[in-house]
């Protein structure tokens, strides 16, 4: 970064330097050295407007950084951690049904709790309520699971016009395709790694 | 003072601005304003150089200046 003060100091030494030049220019009888001297008043003209330009781009950015509005970081933080905390609660409470309703452990009672958070993400970016939540939300509604289904409804409605197959069907995941395809080929290491700690075990 | 002692002064002041718009030169990120500043560098080489110029030259053919010293 250039400082300012030193942009000023170098504008008032260009500044002493063109007035030097004049000076010279009508002190000297010489002709050529007259000439001389006035083109480098000029250069040195020409290069007080570029450092008066040069602050005043400074100046003017530094206006616009002190009258951006700051973000309400804090506010953001404790809406995450509140909403993020509470998507979790729900989940946990389904959880807790999937396990008494469909008689399995708790540990298995997680898989239809991410399908129904899921779900109920998808058909709230569906009708729209999920965007007007997430703005208030933030990063708590899109670090669990509900921002995975929301970015990947929200691309199915917006391909929507290009049809169904290469419309919705290709572009459905244009974003969290990389997510399926990560775990895929993570689970699938996994899965050879722990198949080959079994066979060795054996 | 002398023509020779402001001329003196004059071609400090020109290699100090050359010696700050290099450094303007290196601290922006800004490949234009680099370019700039670079030429403006070069321009008050140029000067620093003609002003040397002259100052040899007046110190040698001026015998005023040449008692003085």
């Amino acid at each position: 970064m250039i400082k300012k003060k030193d942009l000023e100091k170098a504008l008032a030494t260009m500044e002493t330097l063109e007035g030097n030049y004049l000076t010279f220019a009508s002190s000297t009888q010489d002709k050529q050295a007259q000439s001389m001297y006035q083109t480098m008043a000029k250069d040195a003209t020409r290069h007080v407007d570029k450092l008066n330009q040069k602050l005043q781009q400074m100046v003017y950015s530094e206006q616009v950084a002190k009258a951006e509005p700051k973000p309400p970081r804090l506010r953001n933080a404790l809406a995450a951690f509140f909403i993020g905390g509470f998507v979790c609660l729900v989940g946990e409470g389904f959880t807790d049904l999937w396990e008494v309703v469909m008689r399995v452990s708790h540990k298995k009672a997680g898989d239809p709790t991410v399908v129904t958070l899921i779900f109920l993400a998808a058909v709230a970016t569906g009708l729209g309520w999920f965007d007007k939540l997430q703005r208030v939300a933030g990063a708590g509604l899109s670090v669990p699971v509900t921002g995975f289904a929301n970015a990947m409804t929200a691309c199915a409605m917006e391909f929507k016009r290009e049809g169904l197959v290469y419309g919705v069907g290709s572009k459905m995941f244009q974003l969290t395709g990389a997510v399926i395809v990560f775990g895929v080929v993570t689970a699938m290491l996994v899965g050879v790694v722990a198949s080959l700690r079994l066979a060795l075990l054996r | 003072m002398t023509v020779q002692q402001d001329m003196q002064k004059a071609l400090a002041a020109a290699e100090s601005a050359q010696g700050s718009y290099l450094t303007f030169a290196g601290a922006t990120q800004d490949q234009s304003a680099k370019q700039m500043f670079k030429s403006m560098a070069d321009d008050m080489q140029r000067h620093a150089g003609q002003l040397k110029e002259r100052l040899n030259y007046l110190t040698e053919s001026n015998p005023l200046n040449q008692q003085q010293q």
